[in-house]
């Protein structure tokens, strides 16, 4: 399995080259990307150590870009000798196109872990672009979906195999706000902290706000490393080890000393034990199934299904076996009726008896009338009269 | 010769339901989105079943609206299923477009139907380039971002030469939309498939990560108690009020303007509806937008405006940092709505109570108030009455040809306000 891993240092770069399943190392300038730190000197600094070193260097282009900053970012990007690179990552479709059309040598790896969650979405993409070499996939994705989703492109994938998973984006400064209100004078360029709420079960959401926004992370860490095999055989090829907030994120479980190294060499022999030492607690919520729509059958009326062709009349109120109802068609007081109660229950009803608003008797309803019906014995609020089946 | 008939903007209503598209329609919508039982991003809302969808779209299209309809959560393969005879479908019964946010979705709408395609604010477009793409795999509009300004849109449009849309007012995300996954994670419920918690809407501490390098040190901040005024909230954010900003969206050439809240009342969509009605018709007859009365959109419960990213990118001022209280913030209550009119008498389903004396409005279709005093009111078997109660029908008769039609929406001055005339 091929790892790849974000570097801010030559140190960073000279350990990667010692271990052999790292390959690509993950370069952020901080005016590029989300979490970078580097100076653009700096990022092309290390993309030349990194070749010597025989990594290929990809450069992180993350950040979001509305409209005024698009131009900006691109002429950012014109800075850099983007013939250092061996590819560059990004997120916002925009900078993809940008890429596309006027750098289309440049090998483009494109993230589509947000908002990209079945085959055809991806297939497109792949399609849309002809310089792609990587797609980033969710972590969302189950690995039914991931080894679908390999099969159906050609174009080499990668997942998260470690780190926090991002919860949340703002371009907001969320956190300066909280603390300028609070009467705190001076900020850190990068505020940290950890979020937590009482409708949250307290888990404290690791949150960070820079000079891109507000961004926060899960409570744990997402950890795929113990199913290494499993995203070899989806047909993963690459496996990202995000180890950028490794130790600010720690929340005293776990060892504090795990290295890179020693991270990529237990994650090939023994992933339990490297579990066990990691400084956060771990979740792998989607890996066997994602199930993020199982309860949303729980959220609706059944009765909303029932609202078809054969749908005549809800009711409005009920009294004593008299109800009010409005008609949504018309229809003859004489046809043959089931009521279907909010609770699921559908029971046959007699031949009704049918007044207009001002008592007259009724031998077919108007759509659209309000009517008092009788005798309604088992009607609620919300129950639905349907013609008969 | 230069064209000056001023640009007349689309004004985009929220549909939750059948009910809610014909209030909309007829307080003035000229278009309207709505959802069917599948495939949108409101998994509680109440929505459209296929006739329903039908049914709407004849009653828009009689009166000059058109319907999109919203496919724009993001699917996952196995949610798929039965999509493109949906699609056919929509079609089939006049649907003017369909709003999508995912690619895949787009290739499924594409593949059965040739239905136009709108791309949903979901897909988080920020720029032209963004835009240009989205145009050449077949999007014929984009609900832009919330993050963009009206001059930043109107940029898009003219350099990829395509319709663009804006968010005018309700609701808010906080996060870039489609870019939250926090009730995925925390609640296993996907809110890019209409499962969203609003966790934003919580009130969070702040403590300092314990291995944070900053030399700063920063104080621990208590979440507070939720519903109190000390409770934080920092990831919520106000509502939006693009009122003050139409003239910008005129002058912009913004095609298309969308009301949010396919989830919130009746009330909700006719105060709002008829409010931005008014305004847009007054500005392109010529008068100024100082003489555009906004106090209407005060009138259902909201949470404190601010104008988001319209003019300039929102910043700390948009944070709802006091949570709750929209209801509070109403200058109305909701009473109900008109359900039918037959000679001199009204039915009203009532989602309060009222009683002999209480002086109820009716918000016409045409944006005037009626103001009523109650001095008879009866159960529609005819039975006099003193008080009725919230959920049950109450009939009105009426001495004279009122104006007041089915559909109306009633409504009663809250407390405060009673005593504050």
């Amino acid at each position: 399995m091929n790892f790849c891993t974000y570097v801010r240092s030559a140190e960073e770069i000279e350990e990667c080259a010692k271990i052999p399943s790292i390959r690509e190392v993950l370069l952020e300038p901080a005016s590029l990307a989300l979490q970078g730190k580097l100076s653009l000197q700096m990022a092309q600094d290390l993309a030349t150590l990194a070749q010597t070193h025989g990594l290929s260097p990809i450069l992180i282009w993350d950040i979001e870009l509305p409209e005024r900053l698009f131009q900006k970012s691109c002429d950012v990007l014109h800075q850099i000798d983007l013939s250092l690179f061996d590819g560059i990552r990004v997120r916002d479709l925009g900078a993809a196109r940008y890429l596309a059309t006027h750098h289309p040598s440049v090998p483009l790896q494109l993230e589509l872990e947000f908002s990209n969650h079945n085959t055809r979405s991806i297939r497109r993409w792949e399609k849309a672009f002809s310089n792609l070499s990587r797609i980033i996939l969710s972590p969302e994705l189950s690995e039914e979906k991931l080894t679908e989703i390999c099969k159906a492109v050609t174009t080499p994938c990668e997942v998260l195999g470690a780190g926090p998973v991002l919860l949340f984006r703002s371009p907001r400064p969320l956190l300066s706000s909280v603390y300028k209100e609070d009467g705190t004078q001076e900020l850190p360029e990068q505020i940290e902290v950890l979020s937590s709420s009482e409708e949250s079960s307290h888990r404290e959401f690791p949150t960070i706000e820079n000079t891109h926004g507000t961004s926060m992370f899960l409570h744990k860490d997402l950890f795929l490393l113990d199913k290494l095999e499993n995203l070899e055989s989806c047909g993963i090829h690459t496996v990202r080890l995000d180890l950028r907030n490794f130790l600010l994120f720690q929340d005293g479980g776990g060892e504090n000393d795990l290295s890179l190294s020693s991270i990529c060499a237990l994650a090939l022999s023994d992933p339990a034990a490297l579990k066990k030492a990691w400084p956060r607690k771990t979740i792998a919520p989607f890996f066997r199934i994602n199930k993020t729509t199982a309860q949303f059958h729980r959220l609706k009326s059944h009765l909303c299904q029932l609202r078809d062709e054969k749908c005549v009349a809800t009711v409005l109120s009920h009294k004593k076996g008299n109800a009010v109802l409005f008609a949504y068609q018309d229809f003859s007081c004489d046809t043959s009726l089931v009521l279907h109660v909010p609770k699921g229950e559908a029971t046959g009803v007699p031949p009704l008896t049918c007044r207009s608003l001002h008592g007259q008797p009724l031998k077919t309803v108007p759509a659209g009338t309000v009517f008092l019906a009788s005798p309604l014995t088992r009607a609620r609020n919300g129950a639905l009269l349907r013609k008969e089946s | 010769m230069k064209d000056t008939t001023p640009h007349r903007p689309e004004l985009l209503a929220p549909a939750g339901s059948l009910e809610k598209l014909q209030l909309a329609v007829s307080y003035g919508a000229d278009a309207v989105y709505c959802a069917g039982q599948k495939y949108g991003l409101r998994a509680a809302a109440e929505n459209l079943t296929d006739i329903e969808l039908a049914r709407g779209v004849a009653f828009a299209h009689k009166h000059g609206s058109q319907v999109f309809v919203t496919l724009n959560a993001l699917l996952h393969d196995e949610d798929m299923e039965g999509l493109g005879e949906f699609c056919r479908y929509l079609e089939s019964i006049g649907v003017d477009a369909v709003i999508v946010a995912d690619l895949g979705v787009m290739d499924v709408v594409q593949e059965f139907s040739s239905l136009p395609i709108h791309l949903s604010t979901q897909a988080s477009c920020l720029n032209t380039a963004s835009a240009k793409l989205w145009k050449s795999l077949g999007v014929k509009r984009i609900v832009v971002a919330r993050e963009l300004t009206i001059e930043e849109t109107a940029t898009i449009r003219d350099e990829a030469d395509i319709e663009v849309e804006m968010f005018i007012h309700g609701a808010m995300c906080m996060a870039y939309s489609g870019k939250c996954t926090i009730s995925n994670f925390t609640a296993g419920r996907d809110s890019n498939r209409g499962g969203c918690i609003q966790s934003c809407r919580f009130s969070y501490g702040h403590t300092p990560l314990p291995s944070s390098q900053s030399s700063m040190k920063l104080p621990i901040i208590a979440p507070g108690v939720e519903g109190t005024p000390g409770a934080r909230h920092f990831m919520s954010s106000k509502d939006l009020h693009g009122l003050e900003h139409l003239t910008d969206f005129i002058t912009h050439k913004i095609d298309s303007l969308k009301v949010e809240g396919r989830m919130k009342s009746p009330f909700y969509v006719a105060s709002v509806v008829r409010s931005y009605r008014k305004a847009l018709d007054a500005l392109l007859e010529g008068n100024p937008l100082t003489t555009i009365d906004s106090s209407e959109l005060d009138a259902a419960p909201h949470r404190e405006y601010c104008s988001g990213s319209l003019a300039t990118p929102a910043g700390s001022e948009s944070i709802y940092t006091q949570g709750g209280g929209s209801q509070e913030r109403a200058s109305h209550k909701y009473l109900g709505l008109v359900l039918a009119k037959e000679d001199d008498l009204i039915a009203i389903r009532l989602h309060a109570g009222v009683e002999l004396g209480d002086t109820i409005e009716f918000l016409l279709f045409d944006g005037s108030v009626l103001p009523l005093t109650l001095s008879k009111m009866q159960e529609v078997s005819g039975n006099p009455l003193e008080k009725a109660h919230q959920d049950s029908v109450l009939c009105i008769p009426l001495e004279n040809n009122s104006g007041i039609e089915a559909g109306n929406v009633v409504r009663m001055r809250t407390l405060a306000q009673q005593e504050a005339a």
